[in-house]
């Protein structure tokens, strides 16, 4: 078995013993953020304070993704995250774990990426949950529009989306709306939220020896997952403008009525490996298209929020606003990774 | 099939899961995100740490505890293991024959339950490219094992023959369920990874209930 963070591996990596990685970054990250978060079980990462007499709201999914999951716990966005092994989603009890800690009897909303696996572990979560008299309502973000046509948009997974419809839920919550109305929110950001990835190179799950896809130095890879999966073409390497072009073109066209006249978010997103410089190149880039095809960009983020180890290349999301989702995105936040005042 | 071989039947799939990480890691970096071994690996390590902590536990008893340190995994494969092994199980504790080798129609009874829990939970069908590929095949041959009356050293050694055969054949498919599915015609041409996995596990079991070849069916 491989020891060393380098042993067999593509990538220098930073770690200790390949199994450890999760633990041990949690480890970490709960230390580092004591103010706000502590480990509640393994794997299980909730709020210092508790919030009382609110809808819980739980996220999660595999790890590797980084800030995502448990840097959105806290004020104003989760109570709870579920964190599972690296691209993997958690298994049914540690999402158990992490609903009860969410629960303060008026009901929780899980949150999480449309994936095969974490589908069928929440959902196991979500009975168990009821067997204990919990009340959960499931929100799986399914924003990818490489992942699917829009006629099976039930289809898509989630990926940088996620962000925007977790801030939505969590304002929701935290102001106090009934489980019914978190959910039609839930429903609403998702509904209204698009993104669109580009990779430019390979991440190496620890211990897998192996980068997750080949990409040869001078190609690059549309529509990409935040797992390496595969996305709708691969080309040239070509300059960031080009590429924002193809993503914002693709997001606008699946946007029914378009985005001419609507206010929008404009959310940029680095996968582990690009530097702030370039997300900020291709925000410029998205952002002059959006307004060139007639939107507001009301809302902007840039940065890592959820990432795919080093995995090189960043992803675009739009989404179309309306006051209430507006007020939900600017309502206060303090979370490991989203402060909003 | 008496606990302490079923015991080692587990053992030595989860060594030959461990050994087949880097295969299986290939594998998936072409279909999926290239975790599989890794995943199976975690698992083993998890199954090993659950036998360990109950030295006492055999029959449907062990089976649960295999299917607890296989979800812990969590991912897609955790939950369709770990509800597989339980459905199975059941089935083997609705039997009553946890004393004494098992005969064919008991081993294809509780391989059935266990087949069911994985389409029950996945939706997928055989020709999905997943899994069932490999699964579905070894059931229908224990089936006809039954039904021809042959033993339980034939009946699992066609069993493997079958599964290895629907693994294989899961190269010509194009995936149309879980992560692999966003690949499309690219998939084309490689092997399921979940499916590749499967055939490790039961190979290995079934060679170590077996015994060397030749050799009389192992007892404790």
């Amino acid at each position: 078995m491989a020891t060393s963070g380098q042993a067999g591996g593509r990538y220098k990596k930073l770690i200790n013993d390949p199994f450890a990685v999760v633990d041990e970054a949690l480890e970490g990250f709960a230390s580092a953020h004591a103010d706000l978060v502590r480990l509640a079980a393994p794997r299980v990462v909730v709020r210092r304070t508790p919030a009382p007499d609110k809808v819980g709201f739980v996220v999660g999914g595999g790890s590797g993704h980084e800030p995502a999951f448990a840097g959105y716990v806290g004020l104003g966005m989760a109570d709870a995250a579920a964190c599972g092994n690296v691209f993997a989603s958690p298994p049914p009890d540690v999402v158990l774990e992490a609903i009860r800690a969410a629960s303060s009897g008026r009901g929780v909303v899980t949150g999480y990426g449309n994936y095969a696996g974490d589908v069928l572990n929440f959902s196991l979560a979500v009975e168990l949950a009821a067997a204990e008299g919990i009340e959960v309502r499931e929100i799986r973000v399914s924003d990818d529009v490489a992942s699917a046509p829009r006629n099976e948009a039930e289809k898509r997974r989630g990926i940088a989306g996620d962000i925007i419809v977790f801030k939505c839920v969590g304002a929701a919550a935290e102001r106090g709306d009934p489980l019914d109305e978190v959910e039609r929110i839930a429903r609403k950001a998702n509904a209204a939220t698009r993104s669109m990835g580009v990779a430019l190179s390979a991440c190496e799950v620890p211990g897998s020896g192996r980068l997750t896809f080949e990409l040869p130095a001078d190609e690059i890879e549309i529509g990409m997952g935040v797992h390496g999966e595969p996305g709708i073409r691969r080309g040239p390497l070509e300059p960031a403008d080009e590429v924002a072009r193809a993503l914002v073109q693709t997001i606008v066209a699946d946007i029914e009525g378009g985005v001419a006249g609507r206010p929008i978010a404009l959310l940029v997103n680095g996968l582990g490996a690009t530097a702030y410089l370039d997300q900020y190149i291709v925000y410029r880039a998205a952002r002059r298209l959006l307004e060139a095809a007639g939107a507001t960009v009301a809302r902007s983020y840039v940065g890592e929020f959820i990432t795919s180890l080093e995995m090189s290349g960043a992803s675009v999301t739009v989404t179309v606003l309306d006051e209430e989702l507006t007020a939900l995105l600017d309502a206060p936040a303090r979370t490991p990774r989203m402060v909003v005042w | 099939m008496n606990g302490a071989s079923l015991r080692a039947c587990v053992l030595a799939a989860a060594d030959a899961l461990e050994a087949s990480r880097d295969e299986l890691c290939r594998l998936d970096a072409v279909a999926g995100d290239g975790d599989h071994g890794v995943t199976m690996a975690l698992a083993a390590r998890a199954v090993r740490q659950k036998l360990e902590e109950s030295p006492g536990a055999s029959g449907a008893d062990l089976l649960a505890l295999v299917a607890l340190g296989v979800g812990s995994v969590g991912g897609a494969i955790g939950p369709l293991y770990a509800t597989a092994l339980l459905r199975a199980a059941t089935a083997l504790r609705g039997l009553g024959t946890s004393e004494g080798d098992p005969t064919v129609g008991e081993i294809r009874a509780c391989a059935e339950a266990g087949a069911a829990a994985i389409t029950g939970l996945g939706h997928a069908r055989p020709g999905d490219k997943t899994i069932v590929d490999a699964v579905a095949p070894a059931v229908q041959a224990l089936a006809d094992a039954e039904a021809t009356g042959a033993g339980v050293p034939e009946a699992l050694e066609a069993a493997i023959a079958a599964a290895r055969a629907g693994a294989e054949s899961t190269t010509g498919m194009i995936a149309t369920l879980g992560r692999a599915s966003r690949l499309g015609e690219r998939g084309r041409g490689s092997a399921d990874p979940g499916a590749a996995s499967f055939v490790v596990a039961l190979e290995a079991a079934v060679r170590t209930y077996l015994g060397p070849v030749g050799a009389e069916p192992a007892g404790a």
